[in-house]
């Protein structure tokens, strides 16, 4: 799997749940859980390869200050029993070597940053006492700390109430211009994909699909399964049933063969339970990884 | 498995989930690991020898020989002697008998107890559950040890004094998990559901809720027959429990410690070692239940309690190990 | 989370403990008393005079019913008098007094040794799970449970004292050396450094080792694993993941955040076997013949010996109490989410 992100950019990574977008995230700042590894691939920074990285350098050099990561469920993504305060300084003091009082001001500084009113009783709080929405900015100022060049948002807003939802979003959308990092989203939601990404990339279990510019895939999505996802969206004046997408997501562990979406395809024809489609471009811009593609000449014969 | 003709019977639509694993679960748990199986080997070794031991043993328990005192272990007496010339193989393996059934007697007499107690206050709440939970707090404020050892004495020394002894210490323990447990489950759905198709309230007390509460109550029982070793040995070897010349382990070991300075260590040796295998199957049989939030991993039970329930449950659990 | 609030909380638990020493104190007055016999004879044997009899009887309150026996023990009490031992006939309190030193002292360093040897233990044993050092905290916490601590007590001495001659035999607190050791805080350890008598120090500190160890080394059990499992839980909660992602030491995650979670649980087991060894190390007291509690309250269970009974139960109900209060304060204080 290839993903490039621009300096700046917001990229999307959309996908059903299990489709291996946290996974995806996860490995690139080597985090993933025990079972899980690394098996092949690179993940490329400025030219550095991450999964080469000793762990040790990971921790001392990326994490954070490279790339830094927010969490769905943002009041369990903090440390319950050390207030949100101690929990941003302590990185101020050992990341960026501050002392006490800097990191306090700091904290402070970027906490206002993020649009928390009455920053001081806030960092004063522990993280049950806080909304989701608070949690969550308090969240992105972890995040934001140590000043990271990509941020890695892993589903920021599930769990949180609608108006709150917005709110992130307006945020995240606010911040990705002030502080010029790239973004990288991971969500199942199309929608919120469109409201911040520049692109994106839908993954179907582990693979990319279909990667591109966000209005080129809205208007004329080319893989089978993107134009499924927006179908199944839910969205104002819609007449009728949501479409559902057939058949289960793909078994990860041991996926079917060809292209791994040909069990649930509509399209599929008979090279797609063979060869796995490539990723090539496709008009209006995208790549898309599909034998048959929607809206493109048939392939009827091909198929024999 | 034995909850299971407990549960089966109950109104068909609103028969809680099943409770107990199958014994295919069962098998499956022991497959790839190795201490359930080690403990299972001991434990049956235990019953083997509580069965067979007076027909296997090769002399007297009770055979004093002062011409043969204190014989270092040997040829004829793999375990040696004691101070009166008696066979301490003999007496280790003919002793699992007695100590076996203190164990069982006790464990299945707190169990009893304690659970009615717990389910009682538990579902009943109000004053009952105040006096109950109250009553427990101070019971749990003695030390164990120090508690059994009063009931002892005031007993007298004998083999009921030890089964009362023990199993008294432990009805807390129960009644608290009983009451946690049923507190949770009275809520549950199934439980409104019993009560939609007109069970009267003892009918669901007792087929419905109870039988739902009893994986945890199990696991803490078999931890208990492991601790509950440890403590009749340890009465007995004070003196408030069995007494000597009784063919008991805590009983030999006493013995063991008067001839302590004569270098005598066969003596008390083997008879703790007894102990020690003994606690260790009973403590094996379960380890891949308890401690630690196990009950997620444990394929059996299909019962989810509460994240707090299981909690307190194991937290007494540990307790209790202390 | 004012301090104030804290200590509101403190004091209301204080209150609690009283109604439940009244509670245990009577239990034990009506066990005492449902026993056939009157300690007094027994105590006394037969060669003594009725009329002496019945004024001991008097003396001792026993010649009354139950209820008003019970009544004057706590008017007493009141006045800080827990009456005169039958076997030692000393005040209960000062025999209490003289005992309670020795046992804290054992207690203490044994449970500190639990403490350190098994915290750092559990928490190597979750980091690398299924290497040899969680081998090695599985087989001391089945161990641990397993063994009946006399047993091992008797196995150790057996191994330390009568064969390899390094360690004083069974003879109490200050193993061979025969000096009378005026109690300043009670802690010989500590009493010895004061007077600067360290040929004393190295003789308490051996005659400590070994009931040390027998108690320390059961009580690591339960700690040991506890400490593991929770460390596992805590390991893979989403805040450790957070804290990682910053690129936070390791160090610094586990010791500061993961730790500090996991101390609660940590707490509830280091004080259920606190309680446990303080009253519960009757076995050890007898084993190494220590002079402590444990031995005095097992030798005035034998003698029948009720005053004393009573003023060791409400001892260590007392301590039990206490320890159990140590411990909500502490929790209420590291975990901010306690309502109290
Ligand atoms: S390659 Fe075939 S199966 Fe896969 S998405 Fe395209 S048409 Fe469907």
């Amino acid at each position: 799997m290839s993903l490039e992100i621009e300096p700046g950019e917001v990229l999307g990574l959309v996908g059903e749940t299990g489709s291996g977008k946290s996974v995806t995230a996860y490995s690139i700042i080597g985090l993933l859980k025990q079972p899980g590894r690394v098996v092949g691939g690179e993940v490329r920074l400025q030219g550095r390869d991450l999964v080469a990285l000793a762990e040790s350098e990971l921790e001392e050099e990326i994490r954070g200050k490279e790339i830094s990561m927010i969490f769905q469920n943002p009041r369990e993504a903090l440390n319950p029993v050390i207030t949100v305060g101690r929990q941003l300084t302590q990185v101020l003091e050992i990341r960026r070597g501050m002392s006490k009082r800097e990191a306090r001001q700091e904290a402070v500084k970027i906490v206002k940053s993020v649009h928390i009113s009455d920053p001081e009783s806030r960092l004063g709080s522990y993280p049950h006492q806080l909304s989701g929405g608070m949690a969550q900015r308090i969240m992105i100022s972890l995040a934001l700390s140590c000043e990271p060049r990509l941020l890695i948002a892993d589903e920021p807003t599930t769990g949180l109430d609608v108006t709150t939802q917005y709110q992130i979003v307006q945020l995240l959308r606010e911040l990705r211009q002030r502080t010029g990092m790239a973004m990288l989203l991971i969500t199942h939601d199309l929608a919120l994909a469109a409201q911040i990404c520049d692109r994106v990339a839908v993954l179907y279990a582990g693979r990319i699909a279909e990667v591109g510019r966000i209005e080129h895939l809205f208007q004329s999505p080319r893989h089978p399964y993107t134009k499924a996802l927006l179908a199944s969206r839910p969205r104002l004046g819609l007449k009728g049933d949501i479409v559902t997408i057939a058949g289960n997501v793909a078994n990860l562990m041991d996926p079917p063969g060809g292209c791994r979406f040909h069990p649930r395809c509509p399209n599929a024809v008979s090279v797609c339970s063979r060869e796995q489609p490539a990723l090539e471009p496709m008009e209006p811009g995208q790549r898309v990884a599909c034998h048959n593609p929607v809206g493109v000449r048939q392939q009827v014969a091909a198929s024999g | 498995m034995a909850i299971e003709e407990i549960v089966a019977p109950g109104s068909s639509i609103a028969a809680p989930p099943p409770v107990v694993g199958r014994f295919s679960d069962f098998v499956y748990q022991l497959r790839g690991n190795p201490a359930t199986f080690a403990g299972l080997f001991i434990v049956a070794l235990i019953f083997l020898s509580a069965l067979l031991g007076p027909v296997l043993a090769r002399y007297d328990p009770y055979g004093v020989n002062l011409g043969d005192a204190a014989v270092p272990p040997s040829f004829a007496h793999p375990f040696g002697t004691d101070q009166y010339g008696e066979d301490v193989l003999t007496r280790v393996v003919v002793a699992a008998r007695l100590d076996l059934i203190m164990v069982l007697s006790a464990v299945v007499l707190s169990t009893v107890i304690g659970v009615t107690i717990g389910a009682l206050a538990g579902f009943f709440g109000h004053f009952f559950d105040e006096g109950v939970m109250r009553s427990q707090d101070v019971l749990q404020a003695f030390p164990r040890f120090v508690f059994a050892m009063a009931v002892a004495w005031a007993l007298g020394p004998g083999v009921i004094t030890v089964i009362v002894a023990t199993a008294a210490i432990n009805i807390p323990g129960y009644a608290r998990l009983m009451r946690g447990l049923m507190l949770s489950v009275k809520e549950s759905q199934f439980a409104l559901a019993a009560v939609a198709v007109g069970n009267s309230r003892w009918r669901l007390l007792w087929r419905h809720l109870l039988p739902n509460c009893l994986t945890p109550v199990i696991v803490l029982s078999t931890l208990q027959c492991g601790f509950t070793i440890l403590e009749a040995a340890g009465l007995s070897f004070i003196g408030l429990g069995v007494r000597v010349p009784t063919a008991e382990w805590g009983v030999m070991i006493s013995m063991g410690l008067q001839d302590f300075l004569q270098g005598h260590w066969w003596i008390y040796t083997f008879p703790g070692l007894a102990i020690a295998v003994a606690v260790l199957g009973f403590n094996c049989r379960t380890s891949s239940i308890p401690s630690g939030g196990g009950y997620r991993q444990c394929p059996c039970s299909r019962f989810r309690i509460s994240a707090r329930v299981s909690f307190s449950a194991v937290a007494s659990c540990v307790s209790w190990t202390a | 989370m004012g301090s104030t609030r804290l200590l509101l909380y403190a004091a209301r638990r204080l209150l609690f403990i009283v109604p439940v020493m009244l509670v245990a104190l009577f239990l034990v007055f009506a066990l005492t008393r449902i026993v056939p016999g009157n300690p007094i004879d027994r105590v006394a044997g037969p060669y003594i005079s009725t009329e002496r009899r019945a004024e001991l009887k008097h003396l001792a309150y026993l010649d009354r019913p139950f209820y008003e026996q019970f009544a004057l023990y706590l008017r007493d009490l009141s006045h800080g008098d827990m009456g005169t031992s039958y076997t030692t006939a000393q005040d209960v309190s000062k025999d209490l007094r003289q005992r309670f030193p020795a046992t804290f002292e054992l207690v203490t360093y044994a449970m500190l040794f639990a403490v350190l040897a098994a915290i750092p233990l559990g928490i190597a044993a979750a980091i690398k799970k299924d290497s040899w050092i969680d081998s090695v905290a599985r087989a001391v916490s089945v161990l641990g449970v397993s063994m009946p601590i006399f047993w091992l007590g008797l196995m150790l001495l057996y191994v330390f004292f009568y064969y390899l001659d390094w360690l004083p035999g069974p003879v109490g607190r200050t193993g061979s050396a025969t000096v009378f050791v005026k109690p300043i805080t009670g802690f010989f350890t500590v009493d010895s450094l004061l007077t600067g008598n360290f040929d004393l120090f190295g003789q308490v500190v051996k005659a400590l080792a070994l009931p040390c160890f027998t108690l320390g080394f059961v009580a690591m059990a339960p700690i040991a694993r506890m400490t593991r499992a929770v460390m596992v839980e805590v390991l893979q909660s989403d805040y450790i993941r957070t804290a990682r992602s910053l690129g936070l030491p390791f160090r610094v995650v586990v010791l500061r955040h993961a730790l500090k979670n996991a101390m609660i649980p940590i707490l509830t087991i280091i004080a259920a076997v606190y309680g446990y060894a303080l009253g519960g190390e009757v076995l050890v007291e007898i084993i190494f013949s220590w002079p402590g509690m444990g031995q005095y309250s097992y030798n005035a269970l034998l003698s029948s010996d009720f005053p004393a009974i009573q003023g060791f139960v409400l001892l260590v109900t007392f301590l039990y109490l206490v320890i159990y209060l140590c411990l909500d304060i502490a929790n209420a204080a590291l975990d901010p989410r306690v309502q109290y």
